[in-house]
């Protein structure tokens, strides 16, 4: 094929990324093929060394990604991103689904109750702590009765934010390991598609 | 090698290359690669990059045989950031060698 036809299927791959970057990655490889090419290589064996244009696009759009959730801010930014890399890591290979299609629902599953667990324990300390004081205003205040639910509320309702922090822990361990699976894999993908001078 | 070396100072290596001669890109990978070992990818974005701050202007010069190439020419702000940077990097290593050279 020539340089214009895998241009072409590369920038057709690449389709889910930002226009600004695919524009800017194909003007780079054209840059380079170009480049190879007046060094003497011939464009056969340049487009050779790049590998396919779906292996190429698929390397290159998790390593575009993958960069995005390093330097994203926003938590819900970074879900969407880890989505969206989660959607393209299956797309790389089988294995990789068998691998995490498991254990990211497992994982899901298990923050999304824990979070669930966490928000219903605070808003029970929370009512607890309320509930009495709306009780003693009306009904006066005893004062053992009053210190053992202020203080049993209090607990409940600790217990509920040291879950949600312990979420928000576990949160960005798991944003962590999945970042680090991802890199390797585009080492992986490198190690072999990539042609060396 | 530590990558995370090579992250910050590929750039550096890109500006004063560039500072000392006009280079295309293709010329900059062989000459980087002939000391650090770097993947192709990572030149070109960073010739993007430091062109779009002003430190570079291209134009392009035919190739015996081959396709025009992109040429990337040092600005005058570009020289002032690549001795600005060469000598933070030089300060820089000096410390972290005076770190590490000290045995005890």
């Amino acid at each position: 094929m020539t340089r214009e036809e895998y241009l072409k299927q590369l920038r057709t791959e690449l389709r889910g990324l930002e226009e600004r970057d695919i524009n800017d990655i194909i003007s780079d490889q054209e840059e380079f093929i170009r480049d190879a090419m007046s060094a003497g290589r011939s464009e056969d064996e340049v487009l050779r060394s790049l590998g396919s244009p779906k292996s190429l696009a698929d390397s290159l759009k998790l390593e575009y990604k993958v960069k995005r959730i390093d330097a994203s801010e926003s938590t819900w930014e970074t879900y969407k991103e880890i989505l969206g890399s989660a959607g393209i890591l299956l797309a790389l290979a089988p294995l990789n689904f068998i691998i995490l299609f498991g254990p990211v629902v497992a994982i899901l599953s298990f923050m999304f109750s824990w979070i669930v667990a966490s928000a219903v324990v605070v808003f029970t300390g929370a009512a607890l702590l309320i509930a009495q004081f709306v009780v003693g205003f009306f009904a006066g205040f005893n004062f053992v009765q009053t210190a053992t639910l202020l203080f049993g509320s209090i607990g409940v309702l600790s217990l509920g934010l040291i879950g949600v922090a312990i979420f928000i822990i576990i949160s960005k361990l798991f944003i962590r390991i999945f970042i680090s699976y991802a890199q390797w894999n585009i080492s992986l993908i490198k190690k072999n598609t990539e042609g060396r001078i | 090698m530590n990558s995370q070396f090579k992250k910050g100072v590929v750039e550096m290596c890109v500006l004063s290359l560039v500072s000392k001669k006009d280079r295309y890109g293709y010329e900059l990978i062989e000459a980087i690669s002939s000391e650090i070992e770097i993947s192709e990818g990572t030149v070109y974005p960073i010739l993007r990059r430091l062109t779009k701050e002003g430190y570079f202007d291209t134009y392009l010069e035919e190739s015996k045989g081959g396709p025009p190439r992109k040429y990337y020419k040092i600005t005058p702000e570009g020289k002032t950031a690549s001795q600005m940077q060469k000598k933070d990097w030089l300060e820089f290593s000096s410390k972290v060698k005076r770190l590490v050279d000290t045995e005890k």
